[in-house]
């Protein structure tokens, strides 16, 4: 893999992509933003990403068809589920389908570098992404 | 690692599966041998503890305040205990507050009551009709119980995610069976389960605190935020604020804390027949 994780974020609430956006970032993350299922499926198509982190409830595709479908296309890539819905039965299930983790919202986003953090360090990528968190 | 607590129904065939368990998956076993701690904590005999779990007639002679404690120690004692990981818990009623925390396998024993009914019948030198009745009545008395203590019937099989019947499975079989669902990706804990532990842990470990002072009082807890809810006469509501505050302070893992007084409208409205 490359030293640089390509991180691919989904979720309908613009504000969410907007704050995770610079903070992975300023870790030395390569980001890409979505609000639309679809359109982030269609990112997925084209190219591998390291990590995928998104939301559950969305409108037409939820955030358990993207795990499925990212598991079939690449999988190598870490799915990591953040959701304002955390129930347990939700949680089992996205473990069972090979989430990497499942993290409620509201969350800060340092929460989430350091499970980033441990996605890259399961892909075997050396870089330290909490050497730069707040 | 996943945790697991097993509720097993009184009068077992066989051998307490919760040591090979915990031998087999690595784990350390905690349960009754917790008890001194607890009473110790709690300043009462074991005892005491030990016959008023379980059993709906020594738990009702108890003072409320005290059931009130002993429930907030157990709570707290066994919740640290889990979120130190690697643990098969059992007897110490974890699967009756542990909610929603996705990496805690609860498994129910029961076996067929003939089998158990002749288990207690040689233990106790009864008839097999007897024996039946028995266990009929200690069955009753544990539903009674659980129900009073914590508002769940133990019997129930939705309240767990296995339920394993010893007359049909043989232990090494329902070991292998046990150790095989808590290895499997369901239960793998994940950041959201192992926040609600940790949550849970927090709330009952400040809720021990405070409940010798009220114990009513209602204690939850969210990333180091902890929100207490009490109810108190008008005229006492400052001074209970403020005596919360300090215990909950003290309590480690506090970053935040807001206590919430509602007004006791019993309580005044006993005040005003003075």
């Amino acid at each position: 893999m490359t030293q640089v994780l390509q991180i691919l974020v989904l979720d309908d609430e613009p504000i969410v992509g907007k704050r995770l956006k610079p903070a992975l970032e300023k870790s030395g993350c390569l980001v890409e933003t979505f609000q639309d299922p679809r359109q982030a499926l269609a990112r997925i198509e084209e190219k591998e990403f390291d990590i995928v982190v998104t939301d559950i409830k969305m409108d037409d595709i939820d955030g358990i068809q993207v795990l499925e479908q990212v598991a079939k296309k690449s999988p190598r890539t870490k799915v990591i589920i953040i959701t304002g819905y955390a129930m347990m039965s939700l949680a089992r299930e996205a473990m069972d389908k090979g989430a990497f983790d499942f993290i409620a919202k509201p969350f800060k986003p340092d929460d989430l570098r350091a499970v980033i953090a441990k996605a890259a360090q399961a892909l075997g990528s050396s870089v330290d992404l909490m050497a730069t968190s707040a | 690692m996943p945790v697991v607590a097993i509720c097993a129904a009184s009068h077992l065939p066989g051998q307490d599966l919760a040591p090979t368990l915990a031998s087999q998956l690595g784990y350390a076993q905690v349960g009754a041998e917790m008890l001194p701690q607890i009473a110790s904590r709690l300043q009462v005999e074991e005892s005491k503890l030990q016959a008023a779990l379980g059993a709906p007639k020594a738990w009702q002679r108890i003072n409320p305040k005290l059931r009130a404690r002993m429930l907030a120690h157990i709570k707290a004692v066994l919740l640290e205990r889990l979120e130190s990981d690697r643990v098969v818990s059992s007897g110490l009623a974890a699967h009756l507050f542990v909610q929603g925390v996705s990496h805690l396998c609860k498994v129910r024993l029961i076996a067929d009551a003939a089998d158990r009914a002749a288990v207690l019948a040689q233990e106790q030198g009864l008839k097999q009709e007897q024996a039946l009745a028995r266990l009929e009545a200690l069955d009753a008395d544990r539903r009674q119980w659980s129900l009073a203590a914590f508002g769940e019937d133990e019997s129930a099989a939705a309240l767990y995610d296995l339920v394993i019947n010893l007359s049909r499975v043989e232990p090494g079989q329902a070991v292998k069976i046990i150790a095989g669902t808590v290895g499997s990706r369901k239960f793998q804990p994940m950041t959201f389960s192992l926040d609600r532990l940790r949550d849970q842990a927090l709330a009952s470990r400040v809720r021990a605190e405070l409940v010798a002072l009220d114990p009513e009082v209602r204690v939850n807890a969210g990333q180091g935020r902890v929100w207490v809810q009490t109810i108190a006469v008008k005229r006492q509501q400052e001074k209970r604020v403020q005596a919360l505050k300090v215990l909950a302070q003290g309590v480690a893992g506090v970053a935040d804390l807001e206590v919430q007084v509602l007004p006791d409208l019993i309580g005044q409205a006993a005040d005003t027949m003075r």
